[in-house]
């Protein structure tokens, strides 16, 4: 996606926080929607 | 006993071919196909710029560029390899939203774009790449189109991240295989298209007047039902936590407006809507 990183809106650090939490989930041109929920592991 | 040598001697001819002075090409008389190929690139496509590493292969395309289409629009521009000239061509959509064209030889030069190539491919991003390929026109009938989208032999490691392969035999069916190749890469969503030019038919001279129709009629985007479209705007509407995720949609400026405004529409007094990426 070509969005900066430090704009407001993007929450990707915070994205699997939110999914846990949200009623509704709408995915635009997902290519694994289910990617987005799993953890990163940032030591690998 | 006879032991095999570690290298082959060269024969005869190869040595030849290393040695000998080259012949003189002989004289076209009258226009070159390849002309007609840079008119029929131009006026129906939005192609500013040519990337290529000059080949001996596709060298009457190449003379053609400069001396008929005058270099501009599309100028070349030369890359010292070929992953960098699709490189080139990538990043240059990224920035302006057209589509380029990059040249290279059939074999070696394919083989060394074949990583941006998947890259482009990976990021959605248009482009047509013009290869040589081996002269068919005595094994084709005149004005035969070939299209083929199957992979198998010694160039499938790029064409399998190409949207299709399309080889046009004849310098009146070269507009209608780049219009062709034009529409597969500008159609969401977007990807690399192969191009075969075929390498004999570049010199030969135009032996036929052919007329170019200008402009291409632009592809209708694909569209989501529209059932399913207002089920999905309810939900988002009447929802206290949404969150949507964006992935490939906000590729381009249309793609964030409309993210945008799916967010906007979500988004109410004390209801903040979040998203991903």
């Amino acid at each position: 996606m070509n969005m900066p990183n430090t704009h407001y809106l993007n929450q990707t650090a915070s994205a699997q926080n939110l999914i846990r939490n949200a009623d509704v989930i709408m995915g635009l041109e997902c290519r694994d929607f289910l990617e987005h929920g799993q953890p990163v592991d940032r030591q690998r | 006993m006879k032991r095999l040598p570690a290298a082959v001697e060269p024969m005869a001819h190869q040595v030849a071919t290393e040695t000998a002075v080259p012949k003189e090409m002989p004289h076209l008389v009258g226009k070159p196909n390849s002309d007609f190929m840079v008119e029929a690139s131009s006026s129906r496509s939005n192609i500013d710029y040519v990337y290529s590493n000059p080949a001996s292969s596709f060298r009457g395309l190449h003379e053609s560029l400069i001396n008929y289409g005058k270099n501009s629009k599309p100028e070349f521009i030369t890359c010292m390899h070929e992953e960098s000239s699709v490189a080139m061509a990538h990043g240059y959509f990224k920035a302006t939203g057209k589509p380029q064209l990059m040249l290279c030889h059939g074999t070696v030069g394919l083989m060394h774009a074949t990583m941006a190539v998947y890259n482009a491919w990976a990021d959605r991003v248009p482009l047509i790449n013009d290869r040589r390929q081996r002269s068919r026109c005595r094994q084709a009938p005149a004005g035969r189109a070939d299209l083929s989208l199957g992979a198998g032999h010694r160039r499938a490691g790029a064409r399998l991240h190409q949207v299709g392969r399309h080889a046009g035999v004849g310098a009146s069916t070269f507009a209608q295989s780049f219009v062709r190749a034009y529409r597969y890469a500008m159609t969401p969503p977007y990807g690399p298209v192969l191009l075969s030019l075929d390498a004999g038919l570049q010199d030969a001279p135009v032996t036929m007047g052919i007329s170019i129709s200008r402009g291409t009629s632009p592809r209708r985007r694909p569209h989501a039902d529209l059932n399913a479209l207002r089920e999905a705007a309810t939900l988002l509407v009447a929802a206290e936590n949404p969150v949507i995720v964006v992935d490939k949609m906000a590729r381009t400026r249309g793609g964030r407006e409309v993210a945008r405004a799916a967010r906007r529409a979500a988004a109410g007094p004390g209801r903040p809507t979040s998203w991903a990426a």
